[in-house]
């Protein structure tokens, strides 16, 4: 009845208690060791860009002919596309190297974004967006004082943004609790200049900030000879909790730390929208669980697209193009009268053998599917953010749904990776594992769902190497000048060219081409 | 002799680390934040351990006697662990300080054991073979219990019976040792005695758990729970007491059988006899079925839609006996067309149009069922209703929310219908507020079903007047991009509450 303690038994029994261990290691590790998550790291088709810098194709095997090419099909070419149509041009082709449309409008499985998530009310006197948006009934009525109603069940609901700072989730992004008095009243004679710009017109009778940014006044470039910092600095208005929003609102708009752009293309964040629709408070903006991806989806509706995805322009040669098809693993000629750009400067570079100073911020975009209920319906906005992360926060995509008890929602979170020059941070990017993206992801969001970690279904990750035009100081009246040259057949619309990477912009640009092109036809 | 008592060291090792990890679970389970909570608890545990350890050496004399009567006492106290930390949670104001007295007991008691257990021992082994012993085979006892804790023991048994299994092996240790010992006890018979007692409330305990978990819940709502479930979306609880039934959706209060026929008469009569000969209705939310016995009651209705998320809800009233005399087996009813998803995206899509529509959707207490009460949703309620239709909405208290009730009306206005705002005193909610609206003018009617206990043509008229300390109050409308109502509701409750 009794064991014997030798060294044998005591050694059966190590050896016995470590079999089983070993045997449901995983099992235990599951349960209480680090986790590791489902999902994958995605891509822009980078491997595919990098054709470019070595191009090696095969001789064309096909020619098609159309009357106008579109090459791109982020929302610029999807633009230029809708106001050919309504101009009547209807022979045009629509080429992207990627196999969707929609560019950074693009959504993981048509429920949450890659990329662009929203638009604000649209500034009145933009009168062929607005028109769009009445054409995709996203606004339903204009009013006689002109004032448009959109869609209410389009408009973000309450609460729309809090931030996670000092231990506890607050109403709205600007910082002010724990907030000392001076920065109180630095933050709010900020507001109220920024209050006083947007109204403010210049000697041409422009107002001195707009959107599209082409239609802002000329006579305020002085703002764009200093950093969004040194502008704040100037002010006397620099501070700790002013500065982490202004740099926060850089970065979540361009992409940059706000010690680096220009204070002409920051302020206009602040003091270029002056929407306005029934029944919204002016800071109301346009949303949809998939993001932009439904703006995209309507622009396509209206025009019936003939898309060719998966398309590498590699050559440009008068009027002919010449694609690589990744599919069909072929090259194609197509012979077009009239050729439109949808491109950033470094791939138009690229193409023209030329050289370009543009900058492009990269991003990294995760989306996580997890286990939802009611008690984070109301712990948590729309968009969420916390002050000591690194990233800028998470959407929720279940916000605008009118389902209750949703067991299920996907959380879309962004990181432009600021801190990095460009191609130090595409390199660190291409380096990364999904671990370590993950670890980050969660660093940022654990103080704002604490179970977090049980909750994750899945995270997918999504680095854009080339997200965003980065309008660093003095780029709209130094370095947009140089732009690469392109003959006279060839338009180039992309918003890189306004500094601003907004769907306002995209649309405008593709419009702008449309026009060119139907002049290049009257020649 | 000694060598039993070495295998009572493996188990009381097992044992004492269980408890230790039954306490960490349970914290993290109740309190949440688990890495806090497992720290905070292993750290008190040892160092109690080393309290233990310590006043052992105050022990002089009946050494034997006093380790079973620790071995008792673990057993007894570790046995019941989990079963007072669950119990007491609902109840107790203060449970962190119950939890650390139980931890800081236990985790004493439990660092007397082998001090006194290598004092006994000593004559029977060198020192250093003693100590060798004694300590591999503890420290073998604590790698078995950490993973049979969380693989076998938590899966299969839970947390309550886990901790019996091992108070009754801790009291069963003692009970051995009274049995080898007897001849050097003083009095064998009345220890043993006292562990049998103990060792049949363990077993007892371990037997009963389950009946213990449902005692507790029956004591939180004050009546023995004769069903419950928890369905894809909420915890369904129905009580039976000397009034009725009563149903509870998360811990809220639905209905009490006593005098639910108030609630449910005054949401649907008011609107529905005055309708003339509505044939087409609709409800949405409902799932009690109880508005639907209302409706039924007029001959000339052909259908009744009703929309109600959760299919276990409809299922229950359709098929419990017991639930579906509640409702006088309204769901068999060939008119009845039961649709379970959203009310709001339904009605989006919805074509149909309702001579009536009843609305009795949960309070708004959410963002997410704010969506059912703002201007939106009334808007989408437009198309649905026909021209001289009714629809009918709870709408809270006007007593105790009255700025939320008046948020409702202001909204249904502000959408484009007429109101006609009245309350009910439902003794179980208090004085309770709806509304109804309608595209045209709208009078009290005078004929109504026969049989009605709560609504005549006599009693209605003073549901139609508001005292002054309900009345009318200036509000906002309730839109999505406000959410109005939501802060409203919980301003106003919470100072109830």
């Amino acid at each position: 009845m009794s064991i014997k303690l030798n060294r044998r038994n005591l050694l059966l029994a190590f050896g016995g208690a470590s079999a089983l261990a070993l045997l449901s290691w995983r099992e235990f590790i599951d349960k209480i060791g680090p986790r590791s998550f489902k999902g994958k790291v995605y891509g822009a088709n980078f491997r595919r860009g990098h054709h470019l810098l070595k191009p090696q194709f095969p001789k064309e095997s096909k020619v098609l002919k159309t009357s106008v090419a579109i090459v791109g099909a982020g929302v610029s070419g999807l633009s230029c596309a809708y106001h050919l149509k309504k101009m009547g041009i209807t022979d045009f082709k629509v080429f992207d190297l990627e196999d969707h449309i929609g560019g950074k409008s693009f959504a993981l499985n048509n429920s949450a974004p890659w990329g662009a998530h929203y638009l604000p009310l649209v500034n009145l006197d933009n009168k062929s967006l607005i028109n769009f948006l009445k054409e995709a009934e996203i606004i339903k009525a204009i009013g006689k004082d002109g004032i448009p109603e959109y869609d209410e069940l389009m408009v973000c609901s309450e609460p729309m943004e809090k931030l996670f700072i000092y231990g506890r989730m607050q109403d709205g992004i600007i910082p002010q609790d724990h907030i000392p008095k001076d920065e109180q009243v630095k933050i709010e004679a900020f507001r109220q200049e920024m209050k006083r710009l947007s109204l403010l017109k210049g000697k041409d009778g422009k107002y001195a900030f707009n959107i599209p940014m082409e239609k802002s006044s000329s006579d305020f470039k002085f703002y764009d000879n200093m950093t969004m910092k040194e502008y704040l600095e100037d002010k006397e208005w620099s501070c700790k909790s002013l500065d982490w929003y202004i740099n926060y609102c850089c970065r979540d708009d361009f992409g940059t730390e706000f010690t680096e752009i220009s204070a002409w293309a920051g302020i206009h964040y602040f003091a270029a929208r002056r929407g306005k629709g029934k029944d919204l408070h002016d800071d109301s903006v346009l949303t949809w669980p998939q993001g932009n991806k439904f703006l995209v989806d309507k622009l396509t509706s209206l025009t019936n697209l003939d898309f060719f995805g998966g398309h590498l322009l590699f050559k440009v040669d008068g009027k002919n193009l010449y694609f690589y098809d990744f599919k069909k693993k072929e090259t194609i000629r197509v012979e077009a009268e009239q050729i439109v750009l949808n491109l950033p400067q470094f791939i138009i570079a690229k193409l023209f053998n030329q050289k370009t100073e543009f900058e492009y911020a990269p991003w990294m975009v995760a989306n996580l599917k997890i286990k939802w209920d009611e008690s984070l319906n109301n712990s948590l906005a729309w968009d969420n953010v916390n002050y000591h992360g690194k990233g800028l926060g998470i959407v929720s995509s279940n916000h605008q749904k009118l389902n209750i008890n949703l067991q299920e929602n996907i959380l879309t979170y962004y990181w432009p990776l600021s801190h990095l020059k460009p191609k130090d941070a595409r390199k660190f990017a291409l380096k990364r594992s999904h671990e370590s993206w993950t670890q980050d992801i969660l660093d940022d969001i654990q103080p704002m769902i604490f179970d977090i970690q049980e909750r994750i279904k899945s995270i997918d990750i999504w680095p854009w190497g080339h997200g965003m035009i980065k309008p660093y100081k003095s780029f709209f009246y130094k370095t947009r000048k140089n732009l690469v040259k392109t003959p006279q057949n060839i338009h180039v619309a992309h918003t890189d060219l306004g500094g601003l990477s907004l769907f306002e912009e995209g649309f405008y640009r593709g419009e702008v081409s449309a026009l060119k092109v139907k002049k290049g036809f009257k020649l | 002799m000694g060598k039993a008592l070495l295998i009572s060291v493996a188990v009381i090792a097992t044992c004492g680390l269980v408890y230790e990890l039954i306490a960490g679970a349970l914290a993290s389970y109740l309190l949440g934040d688990s890495v806090t909570q497992f720290s905070l608890i292993i750290g008190t545990y040892l160092f109690s351990m080393g309290i233990g350890s310590y006043v052992s050496k105050y022990f002089e004399k009946n050494l034997l006697k006093r380790f079973i009567q620790v071995e008792l006492a673990v057993g007894l106290i570790g046995g019941f662990t989990a079963t007072i930390l669950f119990l007491s949670f609902e109840f107790i104001s203060s449970f962190r300080i119950l939890l650390f007295s139980i931890v800081v007991i236990t985790g004493a008691l439990v660092g007397l054991e082998i001090p006194l257990l290598m004092r006994i021992l000593k004559d029977h082994y060198d020192f250093k073979d003693l100590v060798s012993k004694i300590f591999s085979i503890d420290y073998v006892g604590a790698l078995f219990a950490s993973i049979l804790f969380p693989l076998v023991l938590v899966p299969y048994l839970g947390l309550m019976r886990t901790s019996f299994l091992f108070g009754t092996l801790n009291i069963v240790v003692g009970i051995w040792t009274i049995y080898l010992f007897r001849e050097n006890l003083g009095e064998p018979k009345r220890l043993g005695g006292l562990a049998l007692f103990f060792l049949i409330l363990n077993i007892a305990g371990f037997i009963y758990s389950n009946e213990m978990l449902h005692f507790s819940e029956s004591l939180k709502y004050g009546e023995p729970i004769v069903y419950k479930k928890q369905s894809k979306y909420q915890r369904m609880i129905v009580t039976g007491g000397k009034t009725g039934l009563r149903l509870y959706l998360n811990g809220n209060l639905q209905f009490d059988s006593f005098d639910e026929y108030r609630y449910h008469e005054a949401l649907v009569h008011p609107g529905l006899a005055a309708v003339h000969n509505p044939k087409n209705v609709l409800v949405l939310g409902g799932g009690d079925g109880m508005a639907i016995r209302e409706i039924l009651k007029y001959p000339s209705i052909e259908s009744i839609t009703l929309v109600d998320l959760d299919p276990a809800m409809t299922e229950l009233f359709t098929n419990s006996e017991l639930l579906a005399t509640l409702n006088n087996y309204a769901f068999k009813d060939p008119k009845v067309k039961v649709i379970n998803t959203d009310a709001f995206v339904w009605l989006k899509e919805n074509k149909e149009v309702f001579d009536f529509i009843a609305i009795d959707f949960p309070d708004p207490s959410s963002y997410s069922l704010g969506k059912l009460y703002s201007k939106s949703f009334f808007r989408h309620l437009k198309p649905a209703l026909s021209r001289n239709g009714l629809f009918a909405i709870q709408s809270t208290s006007p007593f105790f929310a009255r700025e939320s009730f008046w948020c409702v009306g202001k909204t249904i206005e502000d959408s484009g219908f007429n109101i006609f705002p009245y309350h009910a005193y439902v003794p179980s909610f208090g004085e309770w507020g709806y509304f109804i609206g309608s595209f045209k003018d709208y009078n009290i009617p005078t004929t109504f079903p026969e049989n009605l206990k709560f609504i005549t043509k006599d009693s209605i008229s003073p549901l139609f007047k508001f005292s002054p300390d309900m009345d009318k109050v200036d509000v906002p409308v309730h839109r999505l991009n406000n959410q109005i109502l939501v802060r409203l509701f919980e301003k106003e409750w919470s100072r109830v509450n």
